[in-house]
């Protein structure tokens, strides 16, 4: 679905994506997670063909750089900012889609936002941050593509409205034959859904694993004063405080070597991208 | 085609103040002084609407020219072609009112189009579409040289048939307005010269929107402002001295003011009126069509409208 090799961006002399390669076949869920300035965006704009990026570049048989119009047609995008013109009415954005994309399902659109505070006679201009969010959301998920890629879709969002994005996400959108590509600040709220985790640090792709494999190689340690040491000596990635105890984080290190200091356990996805960003510095 | 039908939407929902809102207002002040000066001219010693015939003085805007001749066929058939003749020139000088707006219109929307789009993260939701950047452009291009013409030339229409109703209104009662003011308008010719006339104008602003729209794409407002500067400072010297700049010349008069008559011609309605009100309104354009510089402003029109849809793709990129 998605196959890019080398991509590398320069602006003003900084490396913004540095030689990024990335895979993702149908039926994915990415993470794209990263600090702020890592080049999230920019690679998720390279992916759509708003970035002049240099490397190899394939989303579903097209070059964004030269097809972008074409690819579109299969691909649902939502910026992460909000980018619906102000002098826009709802109704006229619905319009929009519906006349420009040919596989956005007006009616899916409209029973979205039924469920949202969103009044169809108002200007984009006069709706709350939130509100735009809900709109915009509720336009992308009503179009039957193959790719939706999400910038930061809940910026803005309170929670409850974010759960229920993310249930709506999995039940009216997500086949085995699509794929999602979400980044989000908000690691908790996303980490159950997703299969894939590729994490992003200064342009360079630090972690690209299935949440699979995640499991596999990472592993957490709860581990008291008394083992503590012997705990640090198997090289943690990572070490924070935790009710009462220190939890430790650690990459290849088998179950067998450290069930006897104490109670291991999955690490989440929060603490796995804290524990390599320290990593990779 | 609902692609693009939508395209064109939305040029219309984003300028719908300049592109409706504004000539519905040129049409009522049109309207209003219509039917003031319709009402209160006849008898008001107005010397404009006097006219001499056998050395004597007629007003051929009073109600009934036939009293007003007491009874002489020539003289009052003179009287009725006059104010025929008058109605007709107010008809076309509606043209006129409207192709200036249009002219403004035109200019506004071609410099800042391209630029609007990329306000505020825009170009980010509007590139999120399956339209190229071709389209994207081509559609404004298309916007500006032949849709806004035309929402101006149905405005015309419009006005020109409501001026129409108040002339009729105002001659109620009368036999002059059956049998020889309305034979002798010639709307048929108007309208049909218009719609060739649109055609020329669309061909003619290629070079103009081109320019524009590549300066608008560079999304730079000082570029922008610097444009809309030298352009007023331009129309206010012409307006003036008559006289303009060689680039001003082949940008705005001859590929836009002088192909058409669009912008309004007295040479259909001055003296006497024409044989045929069509090649009156139309000739201009019919020769300009036969000129090799205006194919040339066409060419270099269609480099500029390529430039500004690369210049849209560069800036619409990180």
């Amino acid at each position: 679905m998605i196959n890019c090799r080398n991509l590398t961006k320069t602006i003003k002399d900084e490396l913004v994506l540095d030689n990024v390669s990335i895979t993702i076949e149908p039926g994915s869920i990415v993470g794209l997670v990263g600090p702020n300035g890592a080049g999230k965006t920019t690679l998720i704009k390279a992916l759509v063909g708003q970035a002049r990026v240099s490397g190899e570049i394939g989303v579903l048989g097209f070059d964004p750089r030269k097809q972008r119009h074409q690819l579109m047609e299969e691909v649902a995008y939502t910026a992460d900012v909000a980018s619906i013109p102000g002098w826009m009415k709802v109704t006229q954005v619905i319009e929009y889609y519906d006349g420009i994309h040919k596989k956005f399902d007006r009616n899916k659109a409209l029973r979205l936002l039924k469920d949202s505070s969103v009044a169809l006679d108002r200007k984009v201009k006069q709706l709350s941050k939130g509100m735009l969010v809900q709109l915009h959301l509720a336009c992308v998920l009503a179009i039957d593509v193959k790719l939706l890629i999400l910038d930061e879709p809940t910026l803005g969002l309170d929670i409850l409205y974010r759960k229920q994005f993310y249930d709506q996400l999995i039940s009216e959108f997500f086949d085995e034959t699509r794929s999602i590509i979400i980044t989000s600040h908000q690691i908790d709220e996303i980490d159950r859904l997703l299969n894939q985790v590729v994490f992003i640090n200064k342009g360079r792709i630090v972690l690209n694993e299935s949440t699979e494999d995640l499991v596999e190689k990472f592993v957490s340690l709860f581990v008291s004063e008394a083992h503590l040491e012997e705990a640090r000596n198997l090289k943690p990635l990572h070490e924070k405080p935790g009710f009462g105890k220190h939890i430790l984080t650690y990459k290849d290190v088998s179950i067998e070597q450290l069930e006897h200091l104490g109670h291991v356990g999955i690490p989440t996805v929060a603490d796995l991208f804290v524990a390599i960003m320290k990593e990779a510095g | 085609m609902k692609k693009y039908i939508t395209l064109l939407k939305r040029e219309c929902w984003e300028n719908r103040f300049s592109f409706f809102i504004a000539p519905l207002i040129l049409a009522g002040l049109v309207m209003l002084l219509a039917t003031f000066i319709s009402v209160t001219d006849c008898g008001n010693g107005n010397t404009q609407s006097e006219i001499s015939i056998n050395g004597q003085i007629w007003d051929y805007t009073c109600n009934n020219p036939s009293e007003v001749a007491e009874g002489d066929e020539a003289v009052y058939e003179e009287l009725n072609l006059t104010h025929a003749n008058v109605i007709l020139d107010s008809v076309i000088a509606v043209g006129t009112l409207f192709s200036i707006l249009l002219l403004l219109i035109f200019a506004s929307y071609s410099l800042v189009c391209l630029q609007d789009e990329q306000k505020n993260n825009s170009i980010l939701f509007w590139n999120s579409f399956p339209v190229s950047h071709t389209e994207a452009v081509l559609i404004k291009v298309f916007t500006a040289s032949v849709m806004l013409p035309a929402i101006t030339l149905v405005a015309v229409l419009m006005t020109q048939l409501l001026l129409i109703v108040v002339v009729w209104l105002r001659l109620m009662g009368t036999d002059s307005f059956e049998h020889l003011i309305w034979p002798n308008l010639r709307l048929m010719d108007i309208w049909l010269s218009n719609v060739l006339n649109i055609f020329v104008f669309a061909l003619g602003s290629l070079s103009t929107v081109g320019l524009l729209l590549t300066i608008s794409a560079t999304g730079y407002r000082a570029f922008i402002l610097l444009a809309l500067t030298l352009l007023s400072l331009a129309a206010i010297s012409f307006l003036i001295t008559g006289d303009s700049t060689t680039v001003i010349r082949f940008l705005f008069i001859d590929t836009l003011v002088d192909s058409t008559s669009l912008l309004g011609s007295t040479a259909a309605v001055n003296g006497d009126m024409p044989a045929s009100v069509f090649s009156g309104l139309a000739g201009q354009a019919i020769e300009t069509l036969q000129n090799h510089s205006f194919w040339l402003s066409i060419l270099i029109g269609v480099v500029m409208v390529i430039a500004a849809i690369n210049m849209r793709k560069y800036r619409s990129e990180v």
